[in-house]
């Protein structure tokens, strides 16, 4: 009876999140990369921190970002954005809590980086030529904290 | 006047798709298979999570939080030092369910504390798909009797003098059920690539603009190589790239059913995630530790351990691939045709499985 349970229970919860399409983990539709390429163009936010010199370092490196790593931290902020519309601290804090996080794996000795006065956000696009490897890449700023 | 009933005819025998599903599932085996594959997951389990932390994730803001429904009913964590008891009680169970001591509640905390410790990355808005397998294996093993050998507790039980265990379906449907998951996210994998990108999905094009995003930081980590870029200026290997993956995930769940596609198909997703990582970055290593699943571990452990040992295996391929001295102890044994805990009653031993 167990085992019958146990089967049907993975059967159909997996089979739920396959025709819906929706994750409820730890079922899923497993629908990663599943998109293809319409377009040569594609955008990722990247959050850079910012030192008193003026200097911009990309916040990509596990240490500098922990727990997070560099794909659940863009998704995160890029959910934070959608959510500050109805509510404009949303992005704020979040800004807040990567430079508080940097600082603590900073103290922790997760990462040798420098000392930041603030992160800023931004928005990067990728643009590849047809049939070459090389890209052109802009940025545009999205939001920023000192 | 009415024919007199055949035997055929039995009111209370199953239907023939339940007879097939108890064939399938509870055809009996020796518990020794499930034993080794138990020890062997939670393993390598404890050997990839003991030195990871993440109680961090307690310390996140909120404004970074994207709740997973699950956690939304049992809600997420507390404190950093809760969670960080939390996961070290989950990294205790893992290894006393390698050992198999008290394997059965050690089975059941691994997987419960397992859901929520790995979980709680996936509530801040992006779920990665490297971990949901295990603890889906978890709970499986949980339910299962996979500590009835190879276990600290099946030895304190034979020094107890309590008898072997039987061959039963009990010893077969975790092993399988564990296939069965592998396939479901295989499978998935690739209908949503079909679904979601079509044909265009398999393109050259497609399959180039993936191997150069790649080198953007955009996965949870960066692929070790740039071969990726290499690769992406030649159509012809984008295009075998886009299409063999599809067809791998598609086929990959005749495994269940085939000892050959066994060989193709589960190789070739062992390499296939292995290029993932070294072309695109994402990690899968985690996923591949479910693969000790489809390892036939009591015909390696007969084949390196020549001696007697008490429980019976009923399956015929077995026997034929035990040494001679090994194959007294292999032969079923004349309960082998016990009701299993489904309750009706399953092949006799020496018919074909797969």
């Amino acid at each position: 009876m167990l085992a019958n349970a146990v089967l049907l229970i993975l059967i159909g919860g997996s089979t739920f999140d396959i025709v819906s399409g929706a994750e409820h983990w730890p079922f899923s539709p497993y629908n990663m990369y599943s998109g293809g390429w319409k377009s040569r163009e594609f955008s990722r936010y990247r959050l850079f921190g910012t030192t008193g010199t003026g200097q911009e370092i990309e916040l990509i490196g596990d240490g500098q970002i922990h727990p997070f790593d560099q794909c659940r931290l863009a998704e995160s902020l890029g959910r934070a954005i959608k959510r500050s519309a109805h509510t404009p601290t949303v992005l704020n804090d979040a800004l807040m809590d990567c430079l508080d996080r940097y600082e603590a794996n900073k103290a922790a000795g997760l990462h040798s980086g420098p000392d930041l006065s603030g992160v800023r956000l931004y928005k990067l696009t990728w643009r590849y030529e047809d049939g070459a490897t090389n890209y052109q890449e802009t940025r545009n700023v999205v939001a920023e904290i000192r | 006047m009415s024919s007199p009933k055949s035997v055929d005819c039995d009111d209370n025998a199953p239907s023939a798709p339940l007879r097939v599903w108890g064939r399938y599932w509870f055809a009996p085996e020796a518990p020794l298979n499930l034993g080794l594959c138990r020890a062997a997951f939670f393993g390598v389990m404890f050997w990839f999570y003991c030195g990871r932390d993440y109680s961090a994730w307690a310390a996140v803001d909120d404004s970074l939080r994207a709740t997973l429904p699950l956690f939304r009913v049992i809600g997420t964590s507390q404190t950093v030092a809760n969670l960080a008891i939390m996961q070290l009680v989950w990294k205790v169970a893992l290894l006393l369910a390698c050992f198999g001591l008290l394997t059965r509640p050690a089975a059941i905390l691994s997987a419960l504390l397992g859901a929520f410790v790995l979980g709680q990355a996936h509530n801040y808005g992006k779920t990665h798909h490297f971990d949901a397998v295990l603890v889906l294996t978890m709970f499986v093993l949980a339910a299962s009797r996979g500590g009835d050998a190879f276990s600290v507790d099946a030895l304190v039980l034979r020094w107890r003098g309590r008898a072997a265990p039987q061959p039963s379906g009990d010893y077969r449907w975790p092993v399988r059920a564990v296939w069965m998951i592998l396939s479901i996210a295989f499978f998935a994998a690739g209908l949503s690539k079909l679904r979601n990108g079509g044909l265009n999905w398999m393109s050259a094009d497609s399959t180039s603009l993936t191997l150069l995003q790649a080198q953007q930081h955009v996965a949870n980590a960066d692929p070790p190589t740039r071969w990726g870029v290499f690769i992406a200026q030649f159509p012809m290997i984008c295009s075998f790239i886009g299409i063999g993956s599809v067809l791998i995930e598609v086929g990959y769940p005749l495994a269940m059913f085939s000892k050959r596609a066994r060989w193709i198909f589960v190789p070739s997703a062992i390499l296939m995630q292995t290029g993932i990582w070294l072309l695109l970055g994402p990690t899968f290593l985690q996923f591949m530790f479910c693969n000790v699943f489809w390892i036939p571990w009591d015909k390696l452990w007969a084949r390196c351990f020549a001696t007697s040992f008490a429980t019976a295996n009923p399956h015929p391929e077995s026997a034929a691939t035990a040494s001679s001295s090994t194959r007294s102890a292999l032969r079923a044994s004349p309960g082998s045709r016990k009701l299993p805990a489904t309750g009706f009653r399953t092949p006799g031993a020496n018919e074909a499985s797969v």
